[in-house]
C-alpha cells in the first residue's frame, strides 16, 4: 500500500446558511482547499462528495456539487455513514490512493439542513437508527438515542448533569474563537441547567445545533505529494466499525463499541500504544455531551468510567492531558452532518502545521492527532490519525 | 409571497432571501411483513412473540425470518414471559414532528427473562420510572393513534 498525505483543507463558515446553496456552500470549502494546496482541477483524478441529505432538495449532491466546482467528468460518488460520512469519504479517498487507483483525490463534505424546517429535521434524524422497530410506533429522536446512553452512563459511574455540562462549556469557549463556528458565544454550566429538556437527561445546551456547513480535504499519494507541499500530513491510520441498526441489540448503554473497535484499529495501524502520551489533541464527536465523556474512553484516553473525571479535573482543555475539541466541536462549531468529518480531519492538518494560531492552537509536541467520528448512535465510527511524520508501517 | 409569481420570501430568522419550492411531497412507506406475519397475528392476540431459529436455537427479537447464525430460514415463534427490567430509559419532550399530537414520552430498553432486550415505551408516571424497575411487557391499543403495539409497564423497585 501507498503512503496518503492531505495537501490541503477548507471549511466555510458553519451555521444557518439560508444566504447559499448546496453547490455555493460546497464551493467555499473546496476553494480554500485549492487555494491552499495549490492543486488545480486538472490534478484532481476524482472527487467524493459525503452528504446524508433528506432535508436538502438536491438528490444527486455529488454530480451538483461537482459541476458547480468545475470538476465533470471526473469519477465521482455520494457517500453515506450518517454523521461519520465524511470521515467515510476520507477512507474512500484513502483506499483509492493507497491502492494505486487514483492520485489526488479531493474529499468534498457538505450539508444543507435548514433548507428544511427544524420539526421535519429532527423526524429525519430520528428516524436514523432502525426505522421499523424503534421510529414507527416509539418516536425516537437522536437526543433520545443518546438520552439512553447518557441515563445508563450516570447511573452506573455516578456521573451528574452537571458534568455533561462542562462538556458544552468548554467547546463553547473554544467556539468563542472560532470565526467559522456555528456558536461564538460562552456558556455557563448554569445556562446549560437552565436550558430545557429535549431528551432526559440531555438538555438543549447538551446538543450539537442544526448546521448548514461544508469542509473539503484533498489527499495525494506519496509521489503526488511533493509537486504541490513540502508540508504535508500524512494518514496513519484509519479504523472503522460499525453498530446495530436496532439499540436494542446493544450488550450496555456505557459506550460505543463500535467507536472502541474503531480506535484499536487506528492505534495498531499506527502503532500507538499510549494514546494520551502521544497525541497532541484531538477532534472527537460531540453530538452531545455525553458523546464526548464516552469518546474519552472509548479511545482509551482514561479507562472506562472515568471519562467525566477528566472534564471534571479540566485535562481536555488547552494544557491539560489532553485537548480535545479545540474548534469548538460539534457542540458550538456545529453539526452539518456530512461536512463534520471532513472538518475534523482538515481542522487537525491545519493544527499539527501551527496554521491555527490563537487561544485554539494546541502545542505540538509529538506531530500526532486524532479524528473520533460516530455516525448515528454508534451505527458508524471511523478514527483516523494524523501525523507530521510519515515514516512508519504503512496499512 | 405577495402577488408576484417567483416564490421568494425573506427568512425570519436570518433575513436572507429564499425561494419556496412549491412541489410538496408527502410520503407514506407500505413495509412489507410477509415474512414475519404471525408476528403480527400474534400482536393481535396479545401476545409479543420472538421468532426461534429450529435448527440453531438463536432467539431473535425483533424478530426475523432468517437466521444469520446457522443460516437457516426454519423459525418457530416463541411467546416471550414479559418479565423486564429496565436497563436505560429517557423522556422524549422534543418530538419529531410526526408524534408531534402525543404529550412527552419515555422510552426505555428492557432486558427480558429470556435474555434479549427490548426498546418500547414505559406508560407510567414520568416522574416514577427508575434504572433497575421491574416491568411487564404487555399488548395494547395506545389511545392517540389507535395502535396495538407492545408497552412497558412498571411492577415496582428493586
Ligand atoms: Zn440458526
Amino acid at each position: 500500500m501507498r503512503r496518503v498525505a492531505i495537501l490541503g483543507a477548507g471549511q466555510s463558515r458553519f451555521g444557518k446558511r439560508t444566504d447559499v446553496r448546496l453547490d455555493e456552500l460546497a464551493w467555499e470549502s473546496f476553494r480554500e482547499a485549492m487555494v491552499e494546496s495549490g492543486v488545480t482541477q486538472r490534478d484532481i483524478d476524482s472527487f467524493i462528495v459525503s452528504t446524508l441529505g433528506g432535508w436538502s432538495a438536491e438528490v444527486l449532491p455529488a454530480v451538483v456539487v461537482g459541476e458547480y466546482c468545475g470538476l465533470t467528468p471526473k469519477p465521482t460518488m455520494r457517500v453515506e455513514a450518517a454523521c461519520a460520512s465524511g470521515s467515510a469519504a476520507v477512507y474512500q479517498a484513502y483506499t483509492m490512493i493507497a491502492s494505486g487507483h487514483a492520485e489526488v483525490v479531493s474529499v468534498i463534505g457538505v450539508e444543507k439542513m435548514s433548507e428544511s424546517s427544524t420539526p421535519t429535521t429532527v423526524e429525519l434524524i430520528g428516524r436514523a437508527g432502525n426505522y421499523f422497530w424503534e421510529f414507527e410506533n416509539y418516536g425516537m429522536t437522536f437526543p433520545a438515542y443518546y438520552a439512553l446512553y447518557a441515563s445508563s452512563y450516570m447511573n452506573r459511574y455516578g456521573a451528574t448533569e452537571e458534568d455533561l455540562a462542562l462538556v458544552a462549556v468548554k467547546n463553547h469557549y473554544y467556539g468563542s474563537f472560532n470565526p467559522k463556528a456555528h456558536f461564538q458565544r460562552r456558556i455557563s454550566v448554569d445556562d446549560v441547567m437552565k436550558s430545557i429538556y429535549v431528551a432526559d437527561p440531555l438538555k438543549l445546551l447538551d446538543c450539537s445545533p442544526i448546521t448548514d456547513g461544508s469542509a473539503t480535504v484533498i489527499l495525494a499519494s506519496e509521489e503526488s505529494v511533493k509537486k504541490f507541499t513540502n508540508e504535508p500530513v500524512w494518514i496513519r491510520g484509519i479504523g472503522a466499525a460499525s453498530g446495530t441498526a436496532n439499540l436494542s441489540k446493544r450488550d450496555n448503554f456505557l459506550g460505543l463499541e463500535a467507536a472502541r473497535k474503531a480506535a484499536d484499529d487506528a492505534y495498531k495501524q499506527a502503532n500507538i500504544e499510549r494514546p494520551i502520551s502521544k497525541l497532541d489533541l484531538v477532534e472527537a464527536h460531540d453530538c452531545f455531551t455525553i458523546a464526548e465523556v464516552m469518546a474519552y474512553e472509548d479511545l482509551r484516553l482514561v479507562e472506562r468510567g472515568e471519562g467525566y473525571k477528566l472534564i471534571k479535573e479540566e485535562q481536555t482543555y488547552k494544557g491539560g492531558k489532553i485537548p480535545v475539541n479545540l474548534s469548538g466541536g460539534l457542540k458550538a462549531k456545529g453539526h452539518p452532518i456530512g461536512a463534520t468529518g471532513v472538518s475534523m480531519i482538515g481542522e487537525l492538518s491545519k493544527q499539527l502545521l501551527g496554521r491555527i494560531g490563537g487561544e485554539r492552537q494546541a502545542d505540538i509536541k509529538h506531530g500526532w492527532a486524532l479524528a473520533h467520528n460516530v455516525g448515528g448512535t454508534g451505527h458508524y465510527a471511523y478514527v483516523t490519525i494524523l501525523s507530521l511524520d510519515k515514516n512508519g508501517d504503512v496499512l | 409571497m405577495s402577488e408576484q409569481s417567483i416564490p421568494i420570501i425573506k427568512d425570519e430568522k436570518t433575513g436572507s432571501e429564499v425561494y419556496v419550492s412549491k412541489r410538496i411531497l408527502e410520503q407514506r412507506y407500505l413495509i412489507p411483513i410477509s415474512r414475519i406475519k404471525d408476528f403480527f397475528d400474534n400482536l393481535k392476540d396479545g401476545k409479543v412473540t420472538a421468532t426461534k431459529c429450529k435448527s440453531c436455537g438463536t432467539i431473535y427479537f425483533p424478530p426475523k425470518a432468517d437466521c444469520d447464525r446457522c443460516m437457516s430460514s426454519s423459525m418457530e415463534y416463541i411467546e416471550l414471559k414479559g418479565e423486564a427490567t429496565l436497563v436505560s430509559f429517557t423522556v422524549v419532550r422534543v418530538k419529531p414532528s410526526t408524534f408531534s399530537s402525543f404529550a412527552d414520552y419515555a422510552v426505555g430498553i428492557g432486558r427480558m427473562a429470556e435474555g434479549i432486550n427490548i426498546l418500547a415505551w414505559i406508560d407510567e408516571d414520568l416522574s416514577r420510572i427508575r434504572i433497575g424497575a421491574k416491568m411487564r411487557l404487555v399488548v395494547m391499543s395506545r389511545k392517540v393513534d389507535n395502535t396495538i403495539s407492545y408497552f412497558f409497564k412498571i411492577l415496582g423497585h428493586e
